[in-house]
């Protein structure tokens, strides 16, 4: 095989690898013009095929870089060495053909030929990569958001409550009697001021729960829970209330299972809104639990628990809104609501892979029924 | 009658505490930070100490780490009392050695009833009744 042979498929079998590899790859020499140009080059530039041969390497290079561009590649061959890909820590920019630009790797070599110095650059398209990097960098910024609106609704739960603790703790004091006694005008006036304040208390307890499940932050962490026992607490809880507008708030366990796997105080919170509500809602009459266990054939065990009064009941042109945010039956009404607590528990019960559904005639009352599978203890 | 320590940053929470507990028949001595609770804790062990979380330099979390950790205390009942209510501030109260926490605002009715629950009982109020001046 003679010198020059050897050379020719030298030449051909390069030629072929270059146009083969995944990388786009030029050859400038000294001055900074391609004598060389792979096909992935005209691919990835947008230009016809042997087009770049003789033009300086510039083109390549969005308009605004241009001159700094050949100050650099002067810098370059006055010392060259090879630089790897991804050496400057940043990507850099290449323009197409049609002026567009996109963000690129380069790798430098130089080549040392009996003609003087060339330099071969591999050229690699990053915009993929650039553009996941922007999005997570995007999905980080969000998280950041989220976790600052959280450190927010924390801090100003507990500035609001610092306050409501001496007003509704002194109000409560004075009707205790602790410094004398009062005058009807005057228990019924602190009464007032303690009512209000536990109103307030209330709402800005669900307007921090509302934060945390609308940003899906709420999880359930399922354990198995006494039925019997919970609602126990959660009658407990409102007897008072109850007691206090001569009411019968009664339960009853239908089932023999007593315990279930399922978020424990999530469970609380929508009974303690349900019962709170059924209770709010009637003048007159009883306001009962009941819990049953739902087994038909070819589905999936399911606990109901189902909250009744013999209250106003809703307009049945209410009925599919109740559970609306923000929906007031009869806006005004002092310490009605806003509109958050019904929303609040269909979310929760969401959160416990159920849902609440609601059944009412005007005058005769409302049953409100929690359904929910049983969770997987994690 | 029991001696209570109170330790609360917030005067007025501070001055809500004392008026409550002196109802009750309890002598209370109060603190408005955590290192000033910690020394009368140190001096003065009480019978039971009620402290708020959220307080400068040494908090409420803080606060009941070191009485646990110190012979001369480590005994003493401890209430946690705050607005800090989100998460897992439960958790976080109990691993910091607190016996029980109770959410502000409180109610002022049940409060000292609740914490008496932490005394022994010759030390609590006679029946759980409110004393009127």
């Amino acid at each position: 095989m003679n010198l020059v042979n050897s050379i020719a498929v030298t030449d051909a079998v390069a030629k072929s690898i270059l146009d083969g590899a995944p990388d786009a790859v030029i050859v400038v020499n000294g001055d900074g013009r391609i004598l060389y140009s792979n096909r992935q080059v005209d691919d990835l530039f947008g230009y016809a095929s042997g087009a770049l041969l003789g033009e300086t390497v510039e083109v390549l290079v969005p308009a605004w870089l241009r001159g700094s561009h050949a100050g650099h590649r002067r810098g370059y061959q006055s010392a060259p060495r090879t630089r790897a890909m991804g050496m400057l820590g940043e990507p850099l920019f290449a323009a197409r053909c049609d002026g567009s630009v996109f963000p690129v790797e380069i790798s430098l070599s130089p080549i040392q030929t009996p003609d003087g110095s060339l330099v071969s650059c591999t050229i690699r398209d990053v915009s993929a990569r650039v553009s996941i990097e922007h999005e997570v960098r995007q999905k980080d910024i969000e998280l950041e958001k989220a976790a600052a609106k959280d450190r927010f609704l924390a801090s100003m739960s507990h500035e609001l409550r610092t306050p409501l603790n001496a007003i509704v703790g002194f109000a409560t004091m004075l009707q205790m009697g602790v410094d004398g006694s009062l005058n009807a005008a005057q228990t019924e006036q602190l009464q007032k001021i303690e009512r209000s304040g536990n109103y307030l208390l209330q709402l800005i307890s669900q307007l921090l729960d509302l934060g945390a499940v609308g940003a899906g932050r709420i999880q359930a962490t399922p354990e198995p829970v006494d039925l019997g026992e919970l609602v126990d607490l959660v009658v407990s809880m409102l007897a008072p209330k109850a007691d206090a507008k001569g009411l019968a708030l009664r339960s009853r366990l239908n089932c023999e299972t007593k315990t279930w796997c399922t978020d424990r105080r999530a469970l609380t919170q929508i009974l303690v809104n349900l019962d709170d509500n059924a209770i709010k809602f009637t003048e007159a009459g009883s306001v009962d639990i009941t819990v049953n266990l739902l087994s038909e054939r070819n589905l999936i065990e399911q606990i109901e628990i189902q909250v009744e009064d013999t209250g106003i009941g809703i307009a049945p042109d209410d009925m599919d809104q109740i559970f609306d945010l923000f929906f007031q039956e009869e806006p005004g009404q002092d310490f009605q609501g806003v509109g958050i607590g019904l929303h609040l528990c269909q979310e929760l019960a969401s959160v416990l892979g159920g849902r609440i559904e609601a059944a009412s005639e005007r005058s005769v009352g409302s049953r409100f029924s929690l359904r929910i599978p049983e969770l997987v203890e994690g | 009658m029991a001696k209570i320590l109170v330790i609360e940053d917030v005067d007025i929470n501070l001055d809500l505490f004392v008026a409550l507990l002196e109802a009750y028949g309890h002598v209370v001595s109060s603190a408005k930070d955590g290192r000033s609770g910690l020394e009368s804790a140190r001096n003065d062990p009480p019978d039971l100490i009620i402290s708020d979380l959220m307080m400068d330099e040494i908090d409420g979390f803080e606060v009941a780490r070191r009485v646990r950790a110190d012979k001369t205390s480590r005994h003493i009942p401890m209430i946690a009392v705050s607005a800090l209510v989100n998460g897992d501030v439960q958790r976080r109260v109990e691993d910091a050695g607190f016996d029980h926490y109770i959410a502000k605002p409180i109610q002022a009715r049940t409060f000292v009833p609740e914490i008496e629950k932490y005394l022994p009982t010759e030390l609590r109020s006679p029946s759980g009744t409110v004393a009127v001046n």
